[in-house]
């Protein structure tokens, strides 16, 4: 015997769907919400701090090649005026000017050279210091990929899904919140009894 | 030997030549000592060039990743937007059928 379709009948059923709906539901649970939107939010302090932090190193860097630079510089002039005390003496001792030229050239050669050998290692400095601003930019730009990818995701668990909104709907068709859940599953475990009795009923 | 400790070497052997008579040999050591602290200079530098070694996590893969997420947020979207036209379909059909829904405004 089919049951009558008795519109009290739905309108029990209808808010046993919904609270079903709710216990049951795959509904994101607020504290994944949270933490991923906090986890985002501390990236991207943390890219902030990043940068600074890189900032200051680099400028560091930069104030110690220029340290290194100096005393290279000195370490060369000391270089020149030794070399330049050695041609004085020598000088003292030349007996003709091509003996003295000759002095004055090597002088020249000798002065020439040790200015020249500090190019390569200057250079090599400063190669030193951009390869460390350019793996401080590589891996602000790996943390920046790495934030997209975070921001990405949050976007997801934050976005109402389907059967959320849907569990929305009908909650808030039947006038229930957070707080009434407990009530409205007591009301579900009633009205599960009296279905059950109905059909028993029915069948009898 | 690393390229410190042989500058320091040579720099006290040149402190310990100060007081012997100049010749060339001395002063060919003193520059050799000078060259050498040019070089432990830069070397200094060195723990910087290796940096370029450095291998970083590979994170073109979250990229791709990515845009896989974009593309569930859009069909989710879309999911939403085509359920609440259903439970609007049945709101009205509920409604003809003169189901009384609580708590609906009809």
């Amino acid at each position: 015997m089919p049951m009558p379709r008795n519109p009290i009948a739905y309108s029990r059923l209808f808010p046993l769907i919904a609270a079903s709906m709710v216990c049951a539901g795959c509904a994101t649970p607020v504290a994944v919400r949270t933490l991923s939107a906090e986890l985002v939010k501390t990236q991207r302090v943390y890219t902030v701090s990043l940068h600074a932090y890189f900032g200051s190193v680099e400028k560091f860097a930069e104030a110690q090649v220029k340290v290194a630079e100096i005393r290279i510089d000195e370490i060369t002039a000391e270089i020149n005026r030794d070399f330049a005390q050695r041609a004085n003496s020598a000088l003292a001792g030349a007996a003709t000017p091509v003996e003295r030229q000759k002095i004055i050239d090597q002088l020249i050669r000798a002065v020439g050279n040790n200015v020249n050998t500090d190019q390569p290692l200057k250079h090599k400095i400063e190669e030193s210091v951009a390869s460390l601003k350019q793996k401080d930019a590589e891996l602000e730009a790996a943390y920046q990929a790495i934030l997209a990818a975070s921001e990405k995701l949050d976007e997801y668990i934050q976005l109402k899904k389907t059967n959320e909104l849907v569990i929305d709907q009908l909650v808030q068709s039947v006038s229930i919140n957070g707080q009434k859940i407990t009530s409205i599953v007591e009301a579900i475990t009633r009205i599960a009894t009296e279905l059950s009795l109905t059909i028993s009923k029915a069948r009898s | 030997m690393t390229i410190e400790e042989l500058s320091n070497q040579l720099s006290q052997l040149t402190s310990e030549l100060e007081s012997a008579p100049d010749d060339e040999s001395k002063f060919e050591l003193k520059l050799l000592s000078h060259e050498l602290e040019k070089q432990v200079i830069a070397a200094t530098f060195d723990p910087l060039a290796e940096l370029e070694t450095l291998s970083l996590a590979d994170v073109e893969h979250l990229k791709s990743l990515a845009i896989g997420v974009k593309q569930a947020i859009e069909d989710d979207q879309r999911r939403t937007k085509l359920v609440l036209e259903i439970i609007a379909i049945a709101r009205t059909a509920l409604r003809v059928a003169g189901v009384a829904l609580p708590g609906f405004i009809l």
